[in-house]
């Protein structure tokens, strides 16, 4: 089945994709971060074992892994694709993690709390992607009480996720936007929302490709949909400076913009060694030029894919453990060209 | 309120006296409160026994002596389920089963409230109860004169010693502790999202907050 990040989706040009987390808990059992491992193995091989009808549910099947039967590297390329979190990667719990073959569902078993489902959808469509996980919390409900609490809704091992549990985020790709002086100040007021606004990826601290992550802090004392609708709200004014910004920039500097795009392309297409920074801003650019008809590519969805493949332990994995930094480079290079969008033909 | 005694400080502690319908109630600020011999009530070893008393395995025997006796007069309370203390919950953010909430919900509620600016879930609700007995424990209410739940007895206990419910005013280094586990929290959470801004300036403010309190 098609990847979902493969998939045209709604206000691509600046929206990559919309994202629902939702975290839940069996009643009457202690959270994961208090059970012992065999009674955490107990209950996440319980689990497993409930998700018979997983498939018919949600059309997608699965493949089921053990994080603590993986390698460091193997653990830290599903927090580069936000699958798990670095915490949660950096342990070595006994945490279950099923993964749909179009890597849209993802199940966490065993996490944080007992139950963590996430769903991604392509471009901009929250209410796709809560739609089925309300479908995929209805199926294990059916099967499991959940802990809940009248006054403070689902309970979760956090306080800072306890009421819907409900996490919802938005990947925006705001190269413009971002470099300019009064986003910082856009930013630091999102907390007025209950919302914050993140790099979406990088690597250590430092966030890069100019991907941005608008998210709800808060969780209790307002429904899903309120939720839902507040981040999409604020991301769809995001989304309309953007397009502002690049419309004013094309019509500066088009000639430039196409120069640059075509170098970028060349680059990305020749070079023999690429450092993370260098190879997901250089994406960036080509992302935006590609949206904007700067260069016509063939498929220039799959960039973002190709943003998150060249991270550092995406990198690593192919590379062998005892790679180092300059044949990581010379790897990403390789990577990057085999895999860069085709130009589309006669549009040079 | 101002202290029924020097009616010049804030009353931060309310004694009260049920004699049948009758309720009588008494406002003190720390300070009369102390010099009252009501002081006492502070020491963790004196809380512990009366909880221990009332809710019998739901609070370390007094005996057991560890770190926790440092770190305030509630870090002894445990959840009988899973055993978190209070203290575990202060330095992790995490609660350890779904019964901490009751247990802690006291303690806990005006952070809540801050950390998430409501202090009431609408939203869902899970469509299929099939043990409907266990969900009224955590929302049970002794309406019909039964036995009062485990959440009425520690707000009873609470208001009692602190006369702080539902809205305590809190001294200013309660204040403090409170705003430190809430910063604590958010950073937590800015962690686990790798919001790393977020992460930089709650531990901004929790350094500025302990500085003032002086603990660095």
């Amino acid at each position: 089945m098609e990847k979902w990040y493969r998939i045209e989706g709604k206000d691509q040009d600046v929206v990559v994709a919309s994202r629902v987390r939702l975290s839940r808990n069996i009643d009457g059992r202690k959270f994961p971060c208090t059970l012992s491992k065999e009674e955490a193995d107990q209950l996440g091989k319980e689990i497993e074992g409930s998700l018979a009808g997983l498939t018919t549910i949600t059309n997608h099947k699965y493949r089921t892994c053990h994080l603590d039967k993986m390698t460091d590297t193997e653990r830290m390329t599903w927090a580069e694709r936000s699958i798990i979190n670095k915490s949660l990667a950096n342990s070595e719990r006994p945490v279950s993690l099923l993964v749909s073959d179009d890597d849209s569902i993802s199940i966490i078993l065993n996490g944080y709390d007992h139950l963590r489902f996430q769903v991604t959808a392509p471009g901009n469509n929250l209410n796709a992607a809560w739609s089925m996980a309300d479908k995929l919390d209805d199926f294990l409900n059916e099967k499991y009480d959940y802990a809940f609490d009248e006054r403070y809704g689902y309970l979760t091992s956090f306080p800072t996720n306890v009421g819907t549990a409900l996490k919802a985020y938005m990947i925006l790709h705001l190269p413009y936007l971002s470099s300019h002086r009064k986003f910082q100040g856009l930013v630091s007021q999102m907390g007025r929302f209950g919302l914050s606004v993140k790099g979406a990826i990088g690597f250590e601290e430092e966030s890069c490709g100019s991907l941005f992550v608008v998210y709800n802090q808060t969780t209790l004392g307002q429904t899903e949909q309120e939720t839902l609708e507040k981040i999409t709200k604020i991301s769809s004014q995001l989304i309309a400076q953007e397009r502002s910004l690049r419309q004013q920039n094309h019509e500066l500097h088009g000639d430039e913009d196409r120069d640059r795009a075509y170098k970028t392309y060349g680059i990305l297409k020749y070079a023999r060694k690429l450092s993370l920074e260098t190879a997901v801003d250089y994406l960036s650019v080509l992302r935006t030029a590609a949206f904007e008809g700067e260069i016509a590519l063939e498929n220039p969805n799959r960039i973002y894919e190709m943003m998150i493949t060249c991270l550092p332990h995406h990198m690593r994995l192919r590379a062998g453990a005892d790679a180092d930094d300059s044949t990581i480079e010379t790897l990403r290079a390789e990577y990057v060209r085999k895999n860069l969008p085709e130009l589309i033909a006669g549009s040079e | 309120m101002l202290c029924d005694k020097c009616h010049s400080r804030e009353a931060t502690i309310t004694l009260t006296t049920v004699m049948g319908e009758q309720t009588k109630e008494i406002h003190l600020c720390g300070e009369c409160a102390r010099s009252a011999g009501w002081g006492k009530v502070m020491q963790p070893e004196f809380l512990a026994r009366i909880l221990s008393a009332l809710f019998g395995g739901m609070v370390a025997e007094p005996e057991q002596e560890d770190e926790a006796t440092e770190e305030g007069p509630f870090s002894k309370i445990v959840c009988p389920t899973c055993h978190t203390r209070y203290y575990d919950f202060v330095q992790n953010s995490m609660f350890g089963c779904p019964d901490c909430y009751s247990t802690f919900s006291v303690l806990i509620g005006n952070n809540i409230r801050e950390l998430q600016g409501h202090e009431v879930h609408t939203g869902k609700k899970p469509k299929y109860v099939h043990d409907p007995s266990r969900k009224s424990v955590q929302t049970a209410k002794s309406a019909e004169g039964g036995e009062p739940s485990v959440e009425e007895i520690q707000k009873q206990l609470y208001r009692e010693l602190f006369g702080n419910d539902p809205d305590p005013a809190k001294s200013e280094e309660e204040g403090a502790q409170e705003s430190l586990e809430i910063y604590e929290s958010r950073l937590k959470e800015a962690l686990r999202e790798e919001d790393y801004e977020a992460a930089a300036k709650y531990r901004d403010l929790i350094r500025d907050l302990k500085k003032r309190s002086g603990k660095e």
